[in-house]
């Protein structure tokens, strides 16, 4: 039996984006991945099965065949959408906005699953942030808002925090995990409550109120201590909407602002790339959500081109996922079908077996398995993915050149 | 073949001033006339006035600060003609200009790969990047240890997997004392953390330029960008060099003075005065126009600077083992005297300064403005009268506080093309640019002669690219074959090792996945060569 190793692996199965990985193949199967966290041991250790069958019926095609089925349909299509999700390359991404362009029809990313939460409290507020270097060697107190980057993030720990010197910790509820210092001061507070508590600290910070909980005033005086802090937030706080992320972007600024130390903010993003597909529509448009091609310009708007809007009013004929995408439209997709039946095709371009039933699912290569390209860390750094194995399935990234060429008038 | 048929040529670097001739186009060059032609597409251009392509010598356009940018500025971009445009945008508004060559004022070699994501989308143009230097570790490493051979083969490693054009030093070790809570002084105060001088990073990086051959010397912002009294430490910063070559960025942002009460005032006469007697120095103005704009800089200490000033929302961030980059949204207004006193010193400075084959037009996109605007600004340089009513319409600072309001000198058309054409490919090392003799890439704008001349600027009846119609009568013709313009100095591969080793105390990457992959591939590579 033929052993090789292949050394500096970079992994794509969640946005730490790790680049130190040794992967051992056996013949050409990956026998074992080192440093091995749970995702990373599961993914790359997946290999190459069929695509099991949908489970409540719709039809999993594959290949030339598979194309040909979307094509016909995108091109019957009236107002086809285009969903451009996460866990696929960079130039995948790309690919989805170009073929939306091609078909004149409207294109969409989970940031308006949101309503643009982050985005508006990011454009109001600002926010300086940091790469994961940065935060592993310099950074001397790290809060983690809602976060549980054990889980979604295994080596985030072992990798950014404390390497070469701890950091203080506060953590805002979320379970300690074992590596934490007994120092970390742990905090719990009522999601329901974070606006006001943030309004709370900031009042505080800027010494208009001396009125506060001790937990809030003690976590207060740490910041402050701090020459180099980060506040990292995770998926949760992401969720909470505009109000609490533009009080959290904030206080960071007027942490800068007040105090000597320099703060920064981290977004703790879930599957590879799912926040960039943002940044793609808007490389390509200039918007980075909800917009709508009309004669190769990009028309942008919340209210007339989202997925959610344009599939709760029954206005988009076709619904084209590429890559994974958020749970709240894969719910509206799902009330929609129920409701409406037959009315919006659903079809899926994607290597995971979606999680509702479309009408077409064509399984393509898995990102960072069989499929290269590029992704981005959490902090914005580009990380180029090689697959590591062959695969039988046809590429997300030339099906969809395919689909561009097949759907030309 | 095209054959460009009678136009009046104006072409500085072949001393042609208004001659009447053809130019003969084949494979992408300018030929001489053939004398015998089977076939040929006469264009008829007797009317026109036949000039070599733009070349911009300094504007962001691309990287994760765009990106960053544009979402910043959510509300404000989505309105039309927006500031913040994406790489396609930016293609078509460069050629319609009739701009054939750009270059991105600053890559950071960490995110390379984004940069050159954005430059495969302007592939109508010849584009290339600067590569940021001055805050790197392993550069600064090199500088600390006074071994100029190490530097060299770092600065070249660099370059080549960055796919850089040439050596982009901001206000030099700003990122390293940002970080520490500092700022710099002056030339010779110790820096955080390498205790090594702005002067010796500035020196050290000037030396390896030359001495590596590269076409383009080291492209310098230097420190105290906007802070009224800069034009000193300004010229000090020039006379550091030592008459070692160097082209130094957006250079109206330093002429500025005090008056008695302490106010911004124009110090661009002292400035021109410094700069002028030096032959090895090139310089681009980096004009503001009145709109939106938006700060865009490795000079964390210039954003903290204007946030702290009161301008506002800001965003940023730290890169590992290299500086950062800041954000942070402008207007310039022209009630406001600050403002006011910018623009008229930026148009007393190009007036001023006798050569406009070393002194450039940039607004340093979008620092001071769209580039787009670049047809008003030369407008105001060849119209005094025009000039004047604008002045009567800004604050009355651009008069109290500058000298423009005196100067009569108007640009003729050869000085433009000086100054946004010749010039910079000379700066540049471009041998085969800015020029239309024979040899030459056929990157070429031609114009109606027209009285208003910012609408001739801004609609060149025939723009061609590389010997395609790229645009014509303000229609725009795709034709994708730009190249990206990088350059490829050689250096000691046994050296890498040691370089990654430093790359991995300073980075949590892989080295392997730092800058560009040995697997990216560029497509339509030209590489200069150096000297
Ligand atoms: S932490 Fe994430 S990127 Fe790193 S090995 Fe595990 S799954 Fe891959």
């Amino acid at each position: 039996m033929n052993e090789r190793r292949e050394r500096s692996v970079a992994c794509a199965f969640c946005s730490c984006c790790c680049t130190d990985l040794e992967l051992v193949y056996q013949d050409r199967c990956i026998k074992s991945v080192k440093p091995a966290c749970s995702i990373a041991g599961r993914e790359f250790s997946a290999g190459e099965s069929d695509p099991p069958s949908l489970k409540r019926g719709g039809v999993v095609i594959s290949g030339q065949k598979g194309l040909q089925t979307i094509c016909a349909e995108l091109r019957a299509a009236k107002l086809p959408l285009i969903l451009i999700g996460g866990g696929i390359s960079l130039e995948s991404q790309r690919s989805a906005v170009l073929l939306a362009k091609k078909l004149g029809a409207c294109a969409d990313t989970p940031a308006s699953c949101q309503s643009l939460a982050f985005a508006r409290a990011f454009a109001e507020s600002g926010i300086p942030m940091l790469t994961l270097g940065e935060l592993r060697d310099r950074v001397d107190t790290v809060v983690f808002w809602n976060t549980d980057q054990n889980q979604i993030h295994p080596r985030f720990w072992e990798r950014f925090i404390g390497v070469n010197r701890p950091p203080r910790i506060i953590s805002v509820n979320f379970e300690i995990p074992e590596q934490i210092p007994d120092s970390c001061l742990h905090i719990s507070l009522d999601m329901q409550q974070m606006l006001a508590h943030l309004i709370q600290l900031r009042l505080v910070l800027r010494n208009e109120t001396q009125q506060v909980s001790p937990v809030l005033r003690e976590m207060l005086a740490t910041l402050r201590d701090a020459h180099c802090g980060c506040m990292i937030f995770g998926e949760s706080l992401l969720e909470s909407g505009y109000g609490v992320l533009f009080e959290a972007f904030r206080f960071i600024q007027e942490l800068n602002d007040i105090d000597k130390g320099r703060w920064f903010g981290l977004m703790l993003d879930g599957e590879v790339n799912s926040a960039a597909a943002a940044d793609v529509l808007s490389l390509e448009t200039g918007y980075p959500a909800a917009v709508r091609f009309i004669k190769d310009e990009a028309e942008f708007s919340t209210t007339e081109w989202s997925a959610k809007r344009l599939i709760q009013r029954g206005e988009t004929d076709l619904v084209l996922q590429v890559g994974q995408i958020d749970a709240r439209i894969q719910k509206e997709i799902e009330n929609h079908i129920t409701n409406y039946t037959g009315k919006m095709k659903y079809m899926v371009l994607d290597s995971k077996t979606p999680l509702i039933q479309p009408s077409t699912w064509l399984p393509v290569r898995r990102f960072g398995l069989d499929e290269g390209g590029t992704a981005m860390r959490m902090d914005g750094l580009p990380i180029p993915i090689q697959p590591v194995q062959e695969s039988r399935k046809i590429g997300l990234a030339e099906a969809l050149t395919r689909l561009i060429e097949g759907v030309e008038p | 073949m095209i054959c460009l048929r009678g136009g009046k040529l104006i072409d500085p670097l072949n001393h042609r001033d208004g001659v009447v001739d053809d130019i003969w186009i084949q494979d992408g060059r300018i030929v001489a006339a053939p004398e015998n032609v089977d076939h040929a597409d006469a264009i008829d251009a007797s009317s026109w006035l036949v000039t070599p392509g733009g070349i911009e010598i300094h504007s962001h356009i691309v990287g994760t600060q765009m990106a960053t940018a544009r979402s910043f500025s959510l509300e404000e971009n989505t309105t039309s003609p927006r500031l913040l445009m994406t790489p396609a945008e930016i293609n078509r508004a460069y050629l319609k200009m009739g701009y054939t060559t750009v270059f991105d004022a600053a890559m950071s070699p960490l995110m390379s790969r984004i940069a050159h994501t954005d430059l495969d989308r302007m592939m109508g143009l010849d584009r290339g990047a600067y590569t940021l230097v001055s805050d790197q570790s392993c550069v600064l490493k090199a500088i600390k240890n006074k071994n100029s051979e190490e530097l060299k083969h770092t600065l070249a490693w660099l370059l080549e997997c960055t796919r850089g054009y040439a050596l982009k030093l901001v206000n030099p070790g700003v990122g390293l004392t940002w970080r520490a809570l500092s700022a710099i002084g002056s030339l010779d105060d110790p820096l955080a953390d390498t205790q090594l001088t702005q002067r010796e990073i500035i020196l050290a990086l000037a030396e390896a330029a030359q001495s590596m051959g590269l076409p383009h010397p080291i492209h310098l912002h230097a420190s105290n960008l906007g802070q009224p009294g800069n034009w000193k430490s300004f010229c000090q910063t020039v006379k550091a060099l030592e008459g070692l070559p160097a082209h130094f960025c957006h250079i109206q942002f330093y002429c500025y003075g005090k008056d008695d009460k302490g106010r911004m005032r124009s110090a661009a006469e002292e400035v021109v005065e410094i700069i002028s007697d030096n032959p090895k120095l090139t310089f681009d103005a980096g004009e503001i126009v009145f709109g939106p704009a938006m700060a865009m800089t490795c000079d964390l200490q210039l954003i903290e600077w204007l946030h702290r000033m009161g301008s506002g929302k800001w965003t940023g961030r730290l890169l590992e083992g290299e500086g950062g980059m800041g954000l942070l949204p402008l207007q310039y207004a022209k009630k406001d005297p600050s403002s006011a006193v910018q623009w008229a010193t930026g148009l007393e400075l190009l007036l001023r300064f006798p050569d406009p084959e070393r002194l450039f037009l940039t607004t340093d996109y979008p620092n001071g403005g769209p580039f787009t605007d670049y047809p008003r600004i030369i407008a105001w340089l060849m119209d005094a009268e025009l000039r004047q009513r604008m002045l009567a319409q800004v604050h009355p600072a651009a008069r109290t506080r500058c000298g423009l309001e005196k100067i009569e000198r108007e640009y003729s058309l050869f000085e433009v093309v000086q100054m946004t054409s010749a010039g910079p490919a000379k700066a540049l090392g471009l041998q085969d640019r800015g020029h239309l003799g024979i040899g030459a890439q056929a990157d070429i704008r031609c114009y109606q002669p027209q009285s208003d001349k910012e609408a001739m600027f801004s609609n060149p009846v025939l723009v061609i690219k590389g010997g395609d119609i790229a645009i014509r009568e303000g229609e725009y013709y795709s034709r994708d074959n730009g190249r990206l313009l990088a350059v490829q100095p050689a250096w000691d591969r046994e050296r890498l090792p040691a370089i990654q080793r430093q790359l991995q105390e300073s980075t949590s990457l892989d080295p392997r996945f730092y800058g560009l992959s040995d697997k990216h591939q560029i497509p339509n590579l030209e590489i200069i060569p150096c000297k």
